[in-house]
């Protein structure tokens, strides 16, 4: 009774704290990241006056946004508008529970996986849940009864909508490959294979990388912010904590979609080269440490991406998506059936 | 149907399918990166200004004649003294009794430091001229003379 107690409740409470914990400081530090990045990028030094370096920005901002008075527009539909941020956080945040940290590790005896809930369809319920985010944006758009913030919502929606076919077949893709939904079980596939599935499916990888962008709307692909056209985009109206929320949410977002991409095309938590036995050494870092560390790379790539291309036309973004991505992710997914018939 | 306005030659399919030119771009963007960055921290670090540079107004006492040759020559009207014929200041010859520089209106042309004939009136290299109250931008001679109070921004 006591382990099952343990194993059901006590655990899995723990590492929601651990991570919901982390998480509030991860994402002050994304951002912190991002202007650091950028400003690098444009020969500037970003933040510099908080603490060393700048390094307790994020602590000073997120006081500011929390004594921010909680400021309602007189004219916006006020449940909604209420609803709007919670339901981008939580769509984020649940998207968390499903990606693999690391191994797992064994303390007090008790197994404690790298993963809060191991689902076996888990990246179908990622893509699902994170699929949700677009009823906040819209929402929150609609809720503000302004034109921006609908413009930008429309926006938002219409690209999630369109980029979350071609990520998806893209997925499908790597899932021929692996053989099961399941998180943890893609990460075992891969060691089993002894290859990263991005050596196997580089175009899918392609695909993915670009659809992720463009589905966390970040720049080049933020047309639902687009600060110079649309103001804020879909939280013109927000401001202080809730304001904060829905860039929460954004940040969980990017970094789901790189946990995932991770996961899926990179090995997880796994070393390179996992089945040559001449780099066992590399086994001496924590397997949570290969993981974060692919990640954060894709977390810089992000914010590369942002301080390289200039954002895209709205027409151009579509007919990228359904002119060039869309088919090439189909064919790709045929040839590989097609392949993987003929090597049956 | 529109037709292609666009000069730029038409790229190969791997050329387009690879994103080369997107790596090209985020090539030159990490280079930059690492680049020496061009930020002064202002209050911290202070740019040296050019020798030339055209700071706010001082005038050294000891040499002003008190001809009126800036009062006179200035198209703001910014400058305004008086003199007086005196031994006083340990020389022979006129001094300046008041000597008041209006640095609201002042626009930094030079004419009175070019036609001064005893280099008496000069601009410095100071730039920090920031005042509270325009009565505070208005400098006497006490102030011309020795500089005026700037206070330097300390952690």
């Amino acid at each position: 009774m006591t382990d099952f107690l343990i194993i059901n409740v006590v655990i899995p409470l723990v590492q929601i704290g651990v991570l919901l914990g982390i998480l509030g400081l991860a994402t002050g530090y994304i951002v912190y990241a991002e202007r650091k990045v950028l400003a690098f990028i444009q020969s500037r030094l970003g933040p510099m006056r908080v603490g060393p370096q700048g390094l307790l920005q994020p602590i000073a901002d997120t006081v500011k946004l929390l004594f921010k008075e909680d400021l309602i527009p007189g004219s916006v539909d006020k449940p909604i508008f209420l609803l709007a941020p919670v339901v981008v956080v939580a769509a984020a945040f649940t998207t968390l529970s499903l990606i693999p940290f690391g191994e797992g590790i064994t303390l007090l005896g008790y197994h404690i996986p790298g993963v809060i809930a191991d689902v076996n369809v888990g990246l179908l319920l990622i893509l699902g849940i994170s699929g949700l985010t677009t009823y906040g944006i819209i929402l929150g758009g609609w809720a503000s009864n302004s034109k921006y913030p609908l413009l930008g919502a429309m926006r938002a929606a219409a690209q999630m909508v369109s980029y979350e076919i071609a990520l998806t077949f893209s997925v499908l893709s790597g899932l021929m490959v692996a053989g099961t939904l399941s998180m943890v079980g893609i990460v075992e596939a891969q060691q089993n294979m002894g290859v990263w599935f991005v050596f196997i499916q580089p175009v899918a990888w392609g695909i993915f990388t670009i659809a992720m962008v463009a589905e966390t709307n970040r720049a080049p692909f933020d047309m639902a912010e687009a600060e110079s056209e649309l103001v804020g985009g879909f939280f013109t109206e927000y401001s202080g904590m809730r304001w904060a929320l829905f860039f929460l949410g954004e940040y969980t977002a990017m970094l789901v979609m790189a946990a995932i991409n991770v996961t899926l095309f990179w090995g997880g938590w796994l070393r390179p080269f996992p089945n040559v036995e001449a780099l066992a050494f590399l086994d001496m870092v924590p397997s949570g440490i290969w993981f974060l560390a692919k990640v954060i790379t894709f977390l810089y790539i992000y914010i590369w991406i942002r301080g390289t291309f200039p954002r895209y036309r709205y027409d151009q973004l579509m007919a990228l998506n359904w002119k060039s991505l869309i088919p090439l992710s189909i064919a790709n997914l045929l040839i590989t059936g097609l392949v993987m018939i003929l090597l049956a | 149907m529109s037709t292609n306005i666009s000069s730029a030659p038409k790229k190969g399919f791997f050329e387009q399918f690879l994103l080369l030119e997107l790596l090209k771009g985020m090539w030159l963007t990490l280079k930059y990166t690492f680049k020496p960055k061009v930020t002064v921290q202002y209050p911290l670090e202070r740019e040296s200004v050019h020798p030339n540079y055209r700071g706010i107004l001082r005038v050294d006492e000891s040499t002003c004649i008190a001809c009126y040759l800036c009062e006179k020559i200035c198209p703001d009207k910014c400058i305004h003294l008086e003199g007086e014929r005196g031994y006083t200041k340990g020389k022979g010859g006129k001094y300046a009794t008041y000597f008041y520089i209006d640095h609201a209106r002042c626009l930094f042309c030079g004419l009175c430091e070019e036609v001064c004939p005893v280099d008496s009136i000069y601009h410095s290299n100071e730039y920090e001229a920031a005042v509270y109250n325009r009565a505070d931008a208005v400098h006497d001679l006490r102030i011309l003379d020795s500089g005026h109070n700037i206070v330097h921004y300390e952690r």
